[in-house]
């Protein structure tokens, strides 16, 4: 039972972080800027109808803008990801390296300078913190001591996720708090189950004593 | 000092004890459910949208009067195209946004209406099943709290009472609350401390409780380790066994037992069944399992904190703060006697 004790700490902890971390926060919303400038719709001479003929299988299409330009976004039925130039239909090229940095700087909120910006298209090189589904993308660390990094699709050019140290720290309360010291991603472990199992008799034989002792002052006395 | 600590962890855990036996239980509740079924999936399916439509027939977006957006989607809701105009919308879909729908072949604003909601129901459904009511909700919405638009509620009348929730300003379905989903739900709102219905577990009465609770494990652990240096816990186990002559006052009997020299001497006497009454489960806090030593043994702050100097001088001492070893001949008056030999 004493090494429950363990766990319990464990619990306590992760717990707290998590619960007194703003998810917002944690999720790096307060990295990003938020002015949003509206599309410049006067500019959009290549309408929905004109990609619909060009792309009759387009799904999810979407009219927004990258780096104040009006662009279109859409993927196939195939999942592949296509990026127009809402003015002409032109497809635009793969996000490049000074582009994607344009794209960090014009997102981030403060005037952090760039520590790092590497292209990560397969995933032998996938950091834990980003889900495959989002690859190939550029990974832009700035300068700060929570590094915040942000991750821009190379076909999209949008952020697809945002991590600073803050998050990474939620990753690792998360993992402690659920008892998956692999992937922390499976709440259904063994270990957990037994560990949580014991740790209901043990709090239960904790209530048991308080109760008793608080509830039950026994006529004895203590002297 | 340590004194301090053990009746910090006593009211801390009459403060924390039940939130903390509910979060238990609900962890374990959330290891062993089925996730799919608990978030209300069980029945749930793809509705298909998507369908061909003459490109030509898409009205253009300058022929409109748009107010500024920061997006415009193509959608297609049961094969119908449409607008969707984002005026403005947050991080996260149930954010507070500015949303509406067009219809993309007349520009005309086409809010989706009840039949619309009914039947994309019904298709994200995988059984045939009949609708009780439909209605259109504003935010706060009891079921799904973190929601700040509003949405369709379609009432089916299913044995497992699935409520369908879909957006008005886009048709995509966002839930089915079940009865399962209800269960779930309502273990996060007690694992959370949710009993505000933010949705969330960012608040102050969790925050306070998450602090409550660390402290209740620290003074616990520095209470553990106290014991296992006085000896009292090892973690390997070696029987040593002494021999001690335990008089029982109320039956007025004597017995030799043989106890464990590394264990407390209230342990040890429940081993050999005799039960020294006490509140605290040998805690040294309660001061009820005081015995009555013959021989010369050094008292703790325990013993001079629960006894009285007339009875320390004439040898009580707790027995759950000394062990076996330290005593040879001693007097109790049990609770409870089971001795066998
Ligand atoms: S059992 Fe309570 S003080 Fe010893």
């Amino acid at each position: 039972m004493a090494f429950i004790g363990i766990q319990f700490l464990i619990w306590s902890l992760s717990g707290l972080y998590m619960v007194s971390m703003d998810i917002h926060f944690i999720h790096g919303e307060s990295l990003q800027a938020q002015t949003k400038q509206p599309i410049a719709l006067a500019q959009v001479n290549y309408s929905f109808s004109n990609l619909l003929s060009e792309y009759p299988d387009a799904i999810q299409v979407e009219l927004t803008q990258l780096l104040g330009k009006p662009i279109y976004r859409f993927v196939d039925k195939n999942q592949r990801k296509y990026m127009l130039n809402a003015q002409t239909g032109a497809p635009l090229p793969l996000i490049d390296k000074d582009r994607a940095l344009l794209i960090a700087k014009h997102n981030m909120r403060g005037n952090n300078s760039i520590a790092s910006v590497q292209l990560i298209d397969d995933t032998s090189t996938l950091p834990s913190e980003l889900s495959t589904r989002h690859l190939p993308v550029w990974q832009v660390v700035f300068e700060h001591y929570s590094s915040p990094t942000f991750y821009i699709s190379q076909h999209f050019g949008n952020i697809v996720t945002k991590r600073h140290f803050f998050w990474r720290m939620f990753d690792w309360m998360w993992r402690f708090h659920i008892m998956d010291y692999d992937d922390g991603e499976n709440v259904a472990n063994w270990f957990l189950l037994f560990i949580a199992l014991l740790s209901v008799s043990a709090a239960l034989l904790g209530l048991m004593l308080t109760y008793q002792r608080v509830f039950k002052p026994s006529s004895t006395g203590a002297n | 000092m340590f004194k301090l600590n053990k009746t910090l962890h006593k009211w801390l855990s009459l403060f924390v004890g039940l939130q903390l036996l509910i979060w238990l239980i609900t962890g374990l509740y959330f290891n062993l459910m089925d996730h799919k079924k608990g978030a209300g999936n069980a029945n749930l399916r793809t509705v298909v949208h998507r369908a061909k439509v003459p490109h030509t027939s898409l009205i253009p977006l300058q022929s409109l009067a748009i107010k500024p957006a920061q997006s415009i989607k193509l959608l297609w809701i049961l094969g119908q195209p449409y607008y969707q105009i984002i005026e403005q919308a947050g991080a996260h879909r149930y954010q507070t946004k500015v949303v509406y729908l067009l219809d993309a072949q007349t520009g005309t604003p086409a809010p989706l209406n009840e039949t619309l909601a009914r039947t994309i129901a019904l298709k994200s459904f995988k059984e045939a099943v009949n609708i009780t009511e439909a209605r259109l909700l504003e935010p706060p919405i009891a079921a799904l709290p973190k929601e700040q638009n509003p949405l369709w509620q379609v009432i089916l009348n299913d044995a497992n009472n699935t409520h369908i929730y879909i957006e008005h300003s886009s048709g995509q379905v966002i839930a089915h609350v079940n009865d399962d989903r209800r269960l779930r739900d309502l273990a996060f709102k007690l694992h959370f401390m949710d009993y505000m219905n933010t949705g969330g577990f960012n608040h102050w009465l969790i925050i306070i409780f998450a602090i409550t609770t660390l402290v209740l494990s620290l003074t616990g652990a520095t209470w553990l380790i106290e014991r296992f240096k006085a000896g009292q816990l090892s973690l390997i186990f070696k029987h040593h066994k002494k021999s001690v002559t335990v008089t029982e006052l109320t039956s007025q009997q004597t017995h030799t037992l043989a106890l464990e020299t590394k264990s407390s001497l209230f342990d040890g006497l429940i081993a050999s069944g005799i039960q020294l009454p006490s509140s605290c489960g040998g805690g040294g806090t309660c001061g009820l399992c005081k015995v009555r030593c013959k021989s010369v043994v050094n008292a703790t702050s325990a013993d001079k904190a629960r006894l009285s100097d007339a009875k320390l001088e004439q040898g009580y001492r707790l027995a759950c703060e000394h062990n076996a070893g330290e005593v040879t001949d001693i007097e109790v008056r049990a609770k409870l006697i089971r001795c066998d030999d």
